[in-house]
């Protein structure tokens, strides 16, 4: 998505470079990543938590969206998307997302929108609602729970408003569990999209805030604290930066803004 | 809309959360009507089993349609959902189709005795479509002509229910 739509996700850590497939359906590598303003395939900035027990139960945060930019490619294929999820690790490509995403819809122009997606987050998986939000933060969380009547675990993935956690909606409970679990908190640019839904080096666009962390849940009924999270750069566009603050906030950029 | 206490009693939330969905709860079918025509659904998820059944013969009108019937037009809800959107223009595009019929989205899977929590469970909707494909996947798509962009707006208020990629 948009991640929105859904990304699938895969990881890996090369030195300092983590690769990571989002919503979108096909991996990411050094050998097809982005150049500024080129290439179709997608750039990630962000983060990630990989637990050693390839647990992870849930992720909550406020997600900030801004609409003052313009998304690049040509119409359809132009997207930028932050967003939180729980991904299947190792080689899977499940995932279960929820953020905002700035689209270019071929018929109806620039649009800015909340998203979420399971599956593979491709085609079908991935939904987008609420085009109307202005700039700001919205609390999103993916909790898994337990189903008692199919007895799998499933994500519930909620869309918590803009005051906390306190009430929230639930967009979807289908998605059943992922095996390996891996956390992300990441942007994602389609066509190597210079965007103001990634901020600029002075105004970076935040998951978490110093008052509302970006926190995980670990193994099942475990609690809400913030990770040993670390960078995810799948883009060789340098002018993308993505930085962690004290394990609870992520702030991206993009320094042509 | 009610609580959904089937789910509430059918899960437990991880890490204390109590993040239960205000969603319609329905007991017993979780299959959307049929068109009286014949119209076949459309199934729009199958993973997420959401539906959507074209009204007979897919008539865009208001009247005569019995259950089928809508206090808006296509083309005004169409308009007011653009003017929320800040479109550039509230007229019906072109190159959008619409279509009168009833969708059906379940949130959760299936609990005790068949019941599942919806956001829409055969809700009069008008539906677009238009070619779209979701970023990332156009660029493999062989044939991104094919790809397949619904928004379903609800039938009396106009308000957005949906609006993803069909499968």
């Amino acid at each position: 998505m948009v991640d929105m739509g859904g990304l699938r996700v895969r990881l890996g850590v090369l030195a300092t470079c983590t690769i990571l497939v989002g919503v979108l359906p096909f991996p990411v590598n050094q050998a097809n990543a982005v150049a500024c303003n080129s290439g179709t395939y997608a750039a990630f900035e962000g983060s990630a938590w990989q637990p050693a027990d390839h647990t992870v139960a849930g992720v909550r945060a406020p997600v900030q969206l801004r609409r003052d930019g313009l998304a690049c490619g040509t119409a359809g294929n132009g997207a930028v998307s932050t967003w939180i999820a729980i991904q299947q690790g190792g080689s899977g490509v499940g995932i279960a997302q929820i953020g905002y995403a700035h689209f270019y819809d071929p018929v109806n122009g620039q649009r800015y929108c909340r998203f979420w997606a399971t599956g593979d987050g491709t085609n079908g998986q991935s939904h987008m609602n609420s085009c109307t939000d202005s700039n700001g933060y919205r609390f999103f969380k993916i909790v898994r729970f337990w189903d008692n009547v199919s007895k799998v675990y499933r994500y519930e993935i909620s869309d918590c408003g803009t005051s906390g956690y306190g009430t929230c909606t639930t967009k979807d409970a289908n998605q059943i569990s992922f095996g390996w679990e891996e956390g992300a908190a990441t942007e994602e640019a389609w066509h190597a999209c210079q965007d103001q839904l990634m901020g600029s080096t002075a105004n970076r666009v935040n998951i978490g805030t110093s008052t509302n962390a970006l926190q995980y849940i670990g193994d099942y009924g475990g609690t809400w604290d913030k990770r040993d999270i670390f960078k995810v750069e799948s883009s060789t566009c340098a002018a993308y930066d993505a930085t962690i603050s004290n394990n609870e906030v992520v702030l991206i950029s993009d320094g042509r803004n | 809309m009610a609580k959904s206490r089937r789910i509430a009693a059918a899960v437990v939330i991880a890490g204390g959360g109590t993040a239960l969905s205000t969603a319609l709860l329905v007991t017993g079918s979780v299959s959307a009507s049929t068109g009286a025509s014949g119209n076949g659904p459309i199934v729009i998820n199958s993973g997420r089993h959401e539906v959507f059944v074209p009204a007979p013969d897919n008539d865009t009108s208001t009247t005569g349609h019995g259950a089928w019937s809508t206090t808006q037009t296509a083309e005004s809800a169409w308009a007011a959902f653009a003017a929320l959107n800040q479109f550039a223009t509230t007229d019906l595009p072109a190159e959008v189709t619409p279509a009168l019929g009833k969708l059906t989205v379940p949130i959760g899977p299936v609990g005790p005795a068949g019941s599942m929590a919806y956001d829409a469970h055969d809700k009069t909707v008008w539906a677009y479509k238009w070619t779209w494909c979701q970023p990332g996947v156009a660029d493999t798509n062989p044939d991104p002509s094919q790809c397949v962009h619904w928004l379903f707006l609800d039938g009396d208020t106009a308000i957005a229910i949906d609006e993803t990629w069909q499968s």
